[in-house]
């Protein structure tokens, strides 16, 4: 080819079309900015204006009670409504209580309930989700169709109606929302915690009569563990169960269940599994004996002198705080002795974990056979 | 020959600029999607929950005497139910650890600490009687990667952050960033999120951190060059699966992973991206597939450097940084067994951002060979530069358009109008600096240079009506 394109007469004609069209782009969204600084101004006024007009509106629903509240107190600009409608969010975000259900229930009258659902069935995933955010925010909203539909639905929309579900709905549809939950490492579990903490005891223990039908292990451990938490009564039986269950995450469940008890049971329990197969259920039985009474305590660290488990060990160590270093909670004679030879074995496995030789493990005479790690 | 390399810088232009416009369109939808998916409403439970994944925060300190004591205390003030803060001071020759010691009343203490990680060895453990969850890490120097790898031994948290000591980081920011490790199935292996520019100084108002645009143009240039890294690459690259870059100033990751990876590497200088790259490449042959996710949410707030030469030498390490993640993960690039990882992210790193330095400057200077050999006219020289120019002013105006919408950190009208001037500008001087600042770290890194280069800082200022 040995056309120079620059020598192209419709080369200007191209220029000068983009450099129109890049200058005229440039020249609308410098204008475009100046404009959004004017309507987030205007925006942040409105939005003062309906904090304002809910106070007043909640001041009067506590005096007068809903009936005060009509339809025309609802915002009649389309934009208004929505700013109006976000200073309620806020509002219930930070409230709690009787000014909560206040919130919640002016919300409701306002309309923006009948909203929030139909934008529940968007076809896109973050309009759905933003639509039961605000709803999962309500006291007292209830839609089991919804709630069961959010059950197949983005991981998010599914966690907020689990979490429905199981707090208020019929014992099945609690058990359908527990398994519709896909945990798929141990730290989505901390939600399901947090869901089961919401559950009343009586609840809860019914939940626990239906553990078989549960079947993600991760949430059968959250769901005993939560019971032992809140005490629940019949237990005993259920972790004597689980106890011998094949599955390391019910067995590591058994341990953080008992560690919520005081009782002798629990102790028992724990001590059987320090000689689990599982190096991960010994670890957290040590730990779970190490924070309990003297005796208990010793017998522990006895056994962190032999376990091969570097965790089983290190559950057992003493508490490294410096309140206990500075003396304020002074450890006993017997406890220091142990803990000497407990350091004096893990110099031992020092040459191990830099791959120069095996140690040599130190036995007491108070250990009984274990499983290897 | 004249014409097939004007082809050339004509066919590069374009595909900078189709590729910027395709990442515009992918981030915009992406950061919608990440303002509406974050469940707030879930925090006070998460908050409340002792369950909560715990996590670790690793400081590296080298030479922080000045502000270490004040960044601590904003670490240790994050909302989150469980966190502990462990601080290695990396060997530092200046008063850091005497600092520390002091501020937070430390004492000698023991923790077994497993090196799986290699790393300088440990002089002594210090623990805070006045907050037990601090923890300070006296050790021979071994530089930053060196001390990040102790700070992952030690901590047994599953999750750590990894931050700068110069870093300030939003309240929340734990609880934003440990959100996809709680809700997402498929699994993540490391969260970073949007880092800001607080040399204006900043307050801390109803939890939210707000910033005010710096004095300093060379700061405020660097605002604009941060959004449009932040808020479009990496969002876009989110979209698409294959985030390759959290920066070093504030990231969450799962220990595990980092720990199977071997933490991070102490020969290269850029030791963030090359992690995250890794941990990539480690998540496609495991065939796991877990993420690497990017949020939009402003999480950190970070000192950029003022003068030139400072931005020279921070610029410079960067590139070279970049070139020896490149080089050393050559297997991932055009590999269908990486996924878009290798297919698409990488060689985008290379076309546009590791060969962009040296095409710019080319480019330049063939413009003017052709100019006064008279191949073309003055007249289409300036058409096609205005060209240039406006493209970059548009793909600013939009970061800035796209961050009043959503974040909205420099809230008050003047600062916004600064801005919009400083996008104006910023194709101006400010970005051909940036890319001679680049090439010079290509030659340096050709030339075998490794050094890291002293940025000099003055440190945060607090604006008044704030609270740390």
């Amino acid at each position: 080819m040995d056309v120079e394109i620059w020598t192209l007469s419709s080369l200007y004609w191209t220029l000068g079309s983009i450099l129109a069209l890049l200058g005229g782009l440039v020249v609308m969204g410098a204008l475009a900015l100046v404009i959004q600084i004017g309507r987030h101004r205007r925006q942040a006024k409105i939005t003062e204006g309906c904090r304002r007009r809910v106070e007043r509106l909640l001041n009067r629903v506590q005096a007068q009670g809903m009936e005060a509240i009509t339809d025309g107190d609802a915002p009649r600009r389309r934009s208004h409504r929505r700013l109006m409608g976000q200073a309620l969010m806020e509002r219930l975000e930070a409230a709690s209580g009787g000014e909560w259900e206040r919130t919640s229930r002016l919300y409701t009258r306002l309309g923006y309930v009948d909203r929030d659902r139909r934008l529940a069935s968007s076809r896109q995933w973050t309009r759905r989700l933003e639509a039961m955010r605000r709803l999962y925010s309500l006291v007292g909203f209830w839609d089991r169709a919804l709630l069961i539909k959010g059950l197949e639905d983005h991981p998010r929309i599914r966690l907020l109606s689990a979490h429905l579900l199981v707090r208020r709905g019929e014992m099945d549809d609690a058990v359908d929302a527990l398994n519709a939950l896909e945990l798929t490492s141990s730290l989505m579990e901390s939600p399901v915690y947090a869901m089961l903490q919401g559950v009343e005891d009586v609840r809860l223990k019914r939940l626990l009569t239906e553990l078989d039908r549960i079947r993600d292990s991760r949430v059968r451990r959250a769901l005993v563990v939560s019971a032992a938490e809140r005490d629940v009564d019949g237990l005993e039986d259920t972790l004597r169960k689980l106890r011998a269950s094949e599955d390391v995450d019910i067995r590591v469940g058994v341990c953080l269940a008992a560690a919520q008890r005081g009782d002798e049971f629990a102790a028992g329990l724990l001590e059987e599994l320090l000689a689990d197969p599982s190096w991960e259920v010994r670890a957290y039985a040590a730990k779970s004996l190490s924070t309990r009474s003297s005796q208990e305590r010793l017998n522990t660290l006895a056994w962190a002198l032999n376990d091969p488990a570097f965790w089983s060990r290190d559950g057992a160590e003493p508490s490294s705080d410096p309140a206990a270093i500075e003396g304020e909670a002074t450890p006993t004679d017997d406890e220091l002795c142990y803990f000497h030879e407990y350091l004096d074995n893990a110099v031992r496995w020092i040459p191990h974990f830099t791959g120069e030789q095996t140690p040599v493990i130190r036995q007491k005479s108070t250990t009984v056979g274990r499983g290897a790690q | 020959m004249n014409t097939y390399v004007d082809y050339f810088f004509l066919f590069y232009c374009l595909v900078m600029a189709v590729s910027t416009a395709v990442l515009i369109l992918l981030a915009t939808r992406e950061i919608r999607t990440w303002r509406r998916a974050a469940l707030r409403e879930l925090d006070r439970h998460v908050l409340a929950e002792k369950r909560t994944p715990p996590v670790g925060i690793i400081v590296p300190a080298y030479n922080e005497e000045v502000h270490i004591a004040d960044t601590v205390r904003g670490f240790l003030d994050l909302e989150y139910p469980d966190h502990e803060v462990i601080v290695v001071n990396d060997g530092s020759s200046d008063e850091t650890l005497k600092r520390l010691i002091e501020a937070y009343d430390l004492v000698a203490t023991e923790r077994y600490v497993n090196r799986r990680l290699a790393c300088q060895p440990i002089r002594r453990l210090y623990r805070s009687r006045r907050d037990p969850r601090l923890w300070v890490v006296d050790k021979e120097n071994g530089g930053k990667a060196d001390a990040l790898n102790m700070g992952i031994n030690v901590t047994r948290c599953p999750l750590v952050c990894c931050v700068d000591a110069d870093t300030i980081l939003s309240p929340d920011a734990l609880l934003r960033m440990v959100e996809p490790f709680l809700y997402d199935p498929q699994g993540v292996v490391a969260v970073g999120g949007t880092l800001r520019i607080g040399n204006g100084g900043h307050k801390i108002r109803d939890g939210k951190v707000e910033v005010s645009v710096p004095d300093n143009w060379l700061a405020r240039f660097q605002i604009v060059e941060y959004l449009n890294a932040f808020l479009f690459g990496r969002m876009g690259f989110n979209l698409l699966g294959g985030n390759v870059v959290i920066s070093g100033a504030a990231g969450l990751f799962l220990r595990s992973a980092v720990l199977e990876a071997g933490g991070y590497f102490r020969d290269t200088i850029g030791e963030d991206i090359e992690l995250i790259v890794r941990l990539h490449r480690r998540e496609y042959e495991t065939g796991r597939r877990r993420q690497v996710i990017h949020l939009p949410d402003p999480i950190a707030f970070t000192e950029t450097p003022e003068d030139l030469a400072s931005l020279s030498r921070q610029r410079d390490r960067w590139h070279r940084g970049l070139i020896d993640t490149l080089w050393q993960h050559r297997r991932m690039l055009f590999n269908p067994r990486y996924g878009k990882v290798g297919v698409v992210v990488l060689p985008w790193y290379i076309v546009l951002k590791f060969m962009a330095p040296v095409v710019e400057v080319a480019g330049y200077l063939w413009f003017l060979w052709a100019v006064v050999s008279g191949f073309i006219s003055w007249g289409v020289a300036l058409a096609l530069l205005g060209a240039i120019f406006l493209w970059g002013v548009l793909v600013s105006l939009q970061s800035l358009y796209v961050d009043h919408e959503t974040f909205n950190i420099y809230g008050e009208a003047s600062g916004r109008l600064k801005l919009l001037w400083v996008t104006l500008l910023f194709n101006l001087g400010y970005r051909q600096a940036t890319v001679f600042f680049r090439l010079q770290g290509l030659v340096r890194y050709l030339a075998g240079v490794e050094s890291w280069g002293l940025v000099r800082r003055k440190g945060f200022q607090l604006l008044e009506g704030g609270a740390r």
